[in-house]
Parts: C-alpha cells; sequence; structure tokens
C-alpha cells in the first residue's frame, strides 16, 4: 500500500512540474482554461488520488483497528 | 381468517392435482377478492394521490401531465406490490413452496401482480382523465400502453418484494433498490406514451420491442433466482 | 496464489507510470474546445472500465456463491463491488470536472452520466441491502440474488439510455458530441495510451480490491478466534 501511494504521489509532482513548465506559453484565457486547459487534467488526477487515498487511509484506520 | 383458510385449503386440494402454477394464481386471486381491505386501500391511495394532485396543478400540460402520470404509477407499484410476500406467513408460503415448487411459486406471483397492476393502471388513467384533464389524443394506444407499462413495473417490483420480504425492511428497501433499476423502464414508457399526446415518433416498434425484452429478461431473472432466494 | 503475487501488480505500477508520463507527452489532435484536456481520456475513462470490471469480478464470485455457498465467494464478491464503487464515484466526479470545462456545466444528464449514477445507486443500495440482514448464511444469499438480478438489468440500461437520451459523450446521437473523438478512430498515437492506461487502472483496481479482501479475511478469522 505504501508502495502505491508513493508512487501516486511521484506521479503528482511529475505532473504539476510539467505544468509549470507551460505557465509561460500561451497567454489570453485564464484561470483553469489556460495553457490549453491542461489545469483540468491535473484536476482530475488530484481527485483520483485524493479519492483512492481517502479509501487508502480508511482500510489503513480499520487495519489498525483489527491489529490492536 | 376463516375465508383465507378456504381459500389455502381449495389450493391445497388443487395443487397435487392440477396444475399448481394455475392453483398458486387461483389462490392469490381468491385471497385478494376475499381480503378486500387490502385491495380498497390501493384504491384508496389511487384516488387520493390523484386528488391531491389535481389540487396542486389543476390540468398540468402534456408532458407534466405524462410524467406525472409514470411517476404516481410507480408509487403504486411500489404500494400494491409489496405486500404481495407479506400478507402469507412464513409457515404458509414455505408449504406452498414446497408442494407446487419454486419456479411454479414465483411465476403465479409474477403473473398476478401483473393483472393487479393492470387493472390498477387502468383505473389511475381514468381518475387522470378526469381530474387532471385528458390531453390523450390517441386513447386506445395509450391504454394498451398503460397495461404493458403496469406490467413492466409490476414484474420488477414482484421480485424485488421477495427480495425485500427476506431482508425485513419492506417498503423503504424496495424503494431504495427499485428505483434504479426500474429506470429504464420508466424511461421507455414516458418516451412511448408521447405519441398519445399527437407528437410524431419514430422507432416506435423498436421501442415496444425493447420494453417487452426487458420483461422477458427480469422474468427469467426471477425464475432463475428465485429458488436460491428462498432455500434455507 | 495470484492474489499474493507480485508480477501483475508490476505491471499495473509500470502501465499507470507509462500513463503519467507518456500520457502528457503524447502529442494530441485538436478537437473543438478540448485542447489538452482530451488528454483526461488516460485517466477519466478508464475509471469507467475499472468499475465495470470490477462489477463483473464481483457478479462472478455472486453467481459462484450461489453454485457453491462458500462465505470465502460473498466476502470477494462484497469487496470487488466496495472498489467498484469507489472507481464508480471518482469517474463521476473526474467526469463532471471534465464537462464543466468543456461542456460547459458539471452536469448534462448525458446517458453515460445517468449511467454511472446509476450504478452507483445500485451498489449502494446493495450494501444497504446487506447491512439490513444480520444472519450471515441468509445474507449472503439475499445479496447474491440482488448483485446477480441488478447486474443483468444495468448493463442492458447502460445499452438503451443512449437511445433515450441525447449524449455529448462522443458516438452518441447528440449535435454537439466530439465527432472526432471516437473509440474507433482514435488518434493511433492516443491509442498507444489509452489501452495500456486502461489496463493498469483495472490492475490498481483489483490490486485495491484485493487488499480489502485479505483486511476483511483477517476480520472474519478475528471474530471466529
Amino acid at each position: 500500500m505504501k508502495k502505491a501511494v508513493l508512487f501516486l504521489l511521484g506521479c503528482l509532482i511529475q505532473i504539476t512540474m510539467f505544468a509549470q513548465d507551460q505557465v509561460n506559453a500561451e497567454p489570453v484565457p485564464t484561470g483553469m482554461n489556460a495553457n490549453g486547459k491542461i489545469w483540468v487534467v491535473m484536476a482530475v488526477c488530484i481527485t483520483i488520488l485524493a479519492g483512492l487515498l481517502f479509501f487508502m487511509v480508511r482500510v489503513d484506520r480499520k487495519l489498525s483497528k483489527l491489529e490492536k | 381468517m376463516f375465508t383465507n383458510h378456504d381459500a389455502e385449503l381449495a389450493t391445497i386440494n388443487s395443487v397435487n392435482t392440477k396444475n399448481p402454477f394455475i392453483a398458486l394464481f387461483k389462490k392469490d386471486l381468491l385471497l385478494e377478492i376475499r381480503q378486500q381491505y387490502t385491495l380498497y386501500g390501493i384504491l384508496l391511495y389511487i384516488a387520493s394521490t390523484i386528488f391531491v394532485l389535481n389540487l396542486a396543478m389543476g390540468s398540468p400540460d402534456d408532458k407534466v401531465w405524462n410524467g406525472l402520470f409514470w411517476i404516481i404509477q410507480l408509487f403504486i407499484c411500489v404500494n400494491a406490490v409489496a405486500k404481495s410476500f407479506l400478507q402469507e406467513s412464513r409457515g404458509r408460503m414455505l408449504y406452498f413452496y414446497t408442494i407446487a415448487g419454486a419456479p411454479h411459486f414465483i411465476l403465479a406471483k409474477l403473473l398476478f401482480n401483473a393483472v393487479l397492476m393492470m387493472a390498477m393502471s387502468i383505473i389511475s388513467m381514468l381518475l387522470f382523465a378526469l381530474l387532471l384533464g385528458n390531453p390523450l389524443v390517441h386513447i386506445g394506444s395509450f391504454l394498451l400502453l398503460v397495461c404493458l407499462g403496469g406490467i413492466s413495473l409490476s414484474l420488477v417490483f414482484t421480485f424485488l418484494a421477495a427480495i425485500a420480504a427476506r431482508a425485513q425492511q419492506n417498503a423503504a428497501l424496495m424503494a431504495i433498490m427499485g428505483f434504479p433499476l426500474i429506470i429504464p423502464q420508466v424511461l421507455l414508457l414516458m418516451k412511448i406514451s408521447n405519441i398519445a399526446f399527437g407528437a410524431v415518433q419514430s422507432g416506435l416498434w423498436s421501442l415496444m420491442g425493447l420494453l417487452l425484452l426487458l420483461d422477458l429478461l427480469v422474468v427469467v431473472l426471477a425464475w432463475i433466482l428465485f429458488p436460491f432466494l428462498w432455500k434455507d | 496464489m495470484l492474489m499474493r503475487a507480485s508480477w501483475w501488480k508490476i505491471i499495473g505500477v509500470l502501465l499507470l507510470l507509462y500513463t503519467f508520463s507518456w500520457g502528457f507527452f503524447v502529442p494530441v489532435p485538436h478537437i473543438g474546445n478540448l485542447y489538452e484536456t482530451i488528454r483526461n481520456l488516460f485517466f477519466h475513462v478508464p475509471m469507467w472500465f475499472t468499475q465495470l470490471t470490477l462489477i463483473s469480478i464481483s457478479l462472478y464470485y455472486a453467481i459462484k456463491f450461489l453454485r457453491n455457498p462458500q462465505p470465502q465467494y460473498d466476502l470477494y464478491s462484497n469487496a470487488f463491488a466496495q472498489v467498484g464503487i469507489l472507481f464508480g464515484m471518482l469517474g463521476l466526479v473526474t467526469g463532471a470536472i471534465w464537462a464543466n470545462y468543456t461542456w460547459g456545466s458539471p452536469w448534462n444528464n448525458d446517458p453515460k452520466q445517468l449511467g454511472a449514477a446509476i450504478a452507483l445507486l445500485i451498489y449502494l443500495a446493495y450494501f444497504v441491502l446487506r447491512n439490513s440482514m444480520t444472519d450471515l448464511d441468509k445474507r449472503s444469499r439475499v445479496a447474491a440474488v440482488y448483485n446477480i438480478f441488478a447486474y443483468f438489468i444495468y448493463v442492458p440500461m447502460i445499452m438503451i439510455l443512449p437511445r433515450l437520451t441525447e449524449s455529448l459523450h462522443p458516438g452518441g446521437k447528440g449535435v454537439e458530441g466530439n465527432p472526432g473523438l471516437n473509440g474507433a478512430d482514435l488518434d493511433p498515437a492516443m491509442r498507444l495510451v489509452f489501452w495500456p492506461a486502461v489496463i493498469g487502472w483495472i490492475l490498481l483496481g483489483v490490486w485495491i480490491s484485493t487488499l480489502v479482501i485479505r483486511y476483511k479475511n483477517l476480520e472474519e478469522q478475528k471474530i471466529n478466534a
């Protein structure tokens, strides 16, 4: 499980780094629509990550309770 | 209770000799006719719901009329069908179940509830036309659709009533399980019934065919799965 | 045991690494107002594939349970349905985010959105049904019956729904759909990321399910001990 979490975190960092590279590339649209809406993809990725992490934390907690 | 006992006796005598499917169907029918208060209960439910609708909306336009009609059918169906596995005691049910076999038992229930719901649907259609105005252009085809719709709804909810009866908490559980599953039928029915309001409908027969196929699917599933539900 | 084997988990991780890296670099075609969001194809769409796979596995174990009532099968069926719901929710939420920036609003009554929402309702009802019974044997059997019944109504439903409501999704009958973004004529370069992504996400879903199964097994043992 730790492996999976670490791996997902690594992916997130990679995404944000890539997105930052592009910040100054294209002007005009602002906010989430900037940079060819790449931020939307980031939001989707973060949502998936958050959902999976939430689930993992729940399983983790139940397991710790069981171990007691 | 004495009358119930009569019906029961008549069934027991015939279950072994004649076709058990027909015997069980007859038993349900006899029970319904003799135990009139439940039948009147549903009728009163229909009448008062539609009366309240009349007070609330007057004469709604076609689209609202259509939507309301099928939603009310849904609620009538939940109420009419929910009791079908409750009014009989566990022991009695097990008894019929063992002498007639599970497939006959569920098929008789399905058929009986289909007939019951068809009658209720027709009654509520008449009341709708009376109290909420009658926007129907093709009354004949709508009537046919109402019968079909009543059958479709009753089939799904009969099987869910069988499941819910095993899980005790009845009406609420039936609604929770049933409403997501009934969506394709309700959408199909609303779509098809537009034709009765004069709207031109292309591909009507393929939609009707879909509805019938869904009904067939539900019957087959109920027939296969019911024995597992009541195995003890 | 396959459940504890690690080779398929490694494959899943590698595929997802590939998805998350090459998925952002692969040159994508310009279609409508999608721009870069077309890359969501590698993240949002596989959620749905994973959900369907997991609930299919759940169905498989429900059938297996009815044929041979081993408590283990019911436990599997339950766990896969649980993780299936998780992926269904993720698919729904990510879809809403994507829709908000390309279709203009998070909810469009699109048949695929409806289908995903209905699946959630069905499987949430499955858990309500399970929790309403205390007798273990009866609970497993009734839950398995509902699982099978619901699945076989759900699958035709997602085939019928698109015929009844207009779709913005590719391949739908709506006018504003994205004709260029179609399963059949997907850009070849994108297809090379899309299918590995689907497999990777499915493997991750199965992996999480096996963790849930192992945890539930432990719980069972504790109760019985």
